[in-house]
C-alpha cells in the first residue's frame, strides 16, 4: 500500500516534470522564430530645369564719336543709363533688358549664375570688330532678389516658372572715324541649378 | 514495486538536467523589429541617369549625371530598432537583394546594395548589450536612376528578418 502511494507520488512528480519540459520547449520555439518587418524607402526625382531666353539684351543704336573708350548701361528694368566717353545713345531707338525664363519643380531652391563677367558682341558684317558687355545685373521678376556680375542669384522658394531680367553695360575702346558701324551680336551664358 | 520506483526515480533524475540544458540554450525574449527611420534618398535631378547611394551614416553620394539637391535635407539612412534578449547573437538579413520604389505614374527604380553595417549586400550579426533590450541597426543602400527617369515622389519598402543564431 505504501509502495503504491509512493509510486503515485512519483508519477505525479514525473507528470509535473514532463509538463515543465513541454512549456520550456514552447518558449524556445517562440523565441527562435524569425522576426520580419518591412521598412519604408523614399526618393524624389525633380523636374529637369529648363532655360529659355525669349528676349535679347538690346542696347539699341549708339554712335561712337572717337577712338576713346565709352560705355552705355541698360539696367534690368530695360532703362538706358547715362552713356560715357565716346559712346552716345540714339534715344529714339528701342532698348530692352534681357529676359530669361527658368522652369523647375517649384519650391526647391534655385541658384542662378552668369557664367562669366564679360561677353563680346561682334560686328555681323565685319567679324574683326567687337565690343565687350559686362557688369551684368540680374533680378528675379520685377521686384525679387538681385545679383551683379558672376555673383549667385539664389531664389529660396521659386515658382515653377521664374523670369530673370538682365541688364548690362556695353563697352567700346573706340573705333577710327567711319569704321566700326554695323549690327553687333553675341550671346551670354547663364546657368540654373537646384540647391 | 521497488523496481518500478527505481525506474521512476531514474527518469526524474534526468528531467532536471533536460530543463537545465534547455535553459542554457534558449532565448526567452522574442525578437521584434521596428523601422524607426525611413531610408530616404532625398531629392535630385535625374539627368541621364546614374545612382544615388546613402551610407549607413546617412551620407549621400551620386554617380552618372544625377545631381543631388538639398544637401542636408531629407536624405538619410534607414534605421531599425531590434529588440530581444541581451548577449545573444542575432542574424539580421535582407529577404531579397533588390527592392523597388515606384511613383503614382507607375515608373520605378531599383534599390539594392543594402548595407546594414557589414558592407553592401552582406548580412550582419548583432548582439544586444548587457542591460539593454534593443539595438539600432542603420540601413544604407543604392538607388539606380534611369535615363530618362520620370519626375515624382517614389516610395516603396524593403523586408528584413532577424533571428537568434
Amino acid at each position: 500500500m505504501e509502495t503504491t502511494k509512493k509510486g503515485k507520488s512519483m508519477n505525479k512528480a514525473l507528470m509535473m516534470g514532463t509538463a515543465l519540459i513541454s512549456l520550456s520547449s514552447l518558449a524556445v520555439a517562440e523565441a527562435q522564430a524569425a522576426s520580419l518587418t518591412t521598412a519604408p524607402i523614399s526618393a524624389e526625382v525633380l523636374t529637369p530645369i529648363g532655360i529659355t531666353a525669349p528676349t535679347a539684351l538690346d542696347f539699341g543704336q549708339v554712335t561712337i564719336a572717337s577712338a576713346a573708350a565709352g560705355t552705355l548701361p541698360v539696367d534690368f528694368a530695360g532703362a538706358r543709363g547715362a552713356a560715357t566717353g565716346s559712346m552716345s545713345p540714339v534715344t529714339s531707338s528701342t532698348v530692352s533688358q534681357g529676359v530669361v525664363s527658368i522652369t523647375s519643380a517649384g519650391g526647391v531652391a534655385l541658384r542662378i549664375n552668369m557664367g562669366a563677367t564679360t561677353y563680346n558682341v561682334t560686328n555681323t558684317t565685319d567679324a574683326g570688330e567687337t565690343m565687350a558687355v559686362n557688369t551684368f545685373t540680374l533680378r528675379q521678376g520685377t521686384a525679387g532678389v538681385t545679383a551683379t556680375g558672376t555673383a549667385n542669384l539664389d531664389i529660396a522658394t521659386p515658382a515653377t516658372t521664374e523670369t530673370i531680367n538682365i541688364g548690362g553695360t556695353l563697352n567700346t575702346t573706340g573705333f577710327a572715324l567711319g569704321a566700326g558701324d554695323g549690327v553687333y551680336q553675341g550671346t551670354f551664358t547663364i546657368s540654373a541649378i537646384y540647391q | 514495486m521497488d523496481k518500478v520506483c527505481k525506474k521512476v526515480a531514474l527518469t526524474l533524475a534526468v528531467v532536471p538536467l533536460s530543463i537545465l540544458a534547455e535553459k542554457a540554450q534558449a532565448q526567452t525574449v522574442p525578437i521584434f523589429i521596428s523601422a524607426t527611420q525611413e531610408l530616404n534618398f532625398g531629392a535630385f535631378s535625374a539627368g541621364a541617369g546614374g545612382t544615388v547611394t546613402i551610407s549607413t551614416a546617412g551620407a549621400r553620394s551620386v554617380s552618372g549625371s544625377v545631381v543631388p539637391v538639398g544637401a542636408g535635407g531629407f536624405e538619410r539612412q534607414g534605421n531599425l530598432l531590434i529588440s530581444g534578449e541581451a548577449n545573444f547573437a542575432i542574424d539580421v538579413v535582407m529577404t531579397a537583394p533588390s527592392f523597388t520604389v515606384s511613383e503614382v505614374g507607375g515608373d520605378t527604380m531599383a534599390v539594392n546594395n543594402f548595407d546594414l553595417g557589414g558592407g553592401a549586400g552582406n548580412p550582419v550579426v548583432v548582439t544586444i548589450p548587457t542591460g539593454a533590450t534593443s539595438i539600432n541597426v542603420p540601413v544604407g543602400g543604392r538607388l539606380t536612376v534611369g535615363s530618362p527617369q520620370a519626375e515624382g515622389t517614389y516610395s516603396g519598402s524593403y523586408s528584413i528578418t532577424a533571428n537568434y543564431q
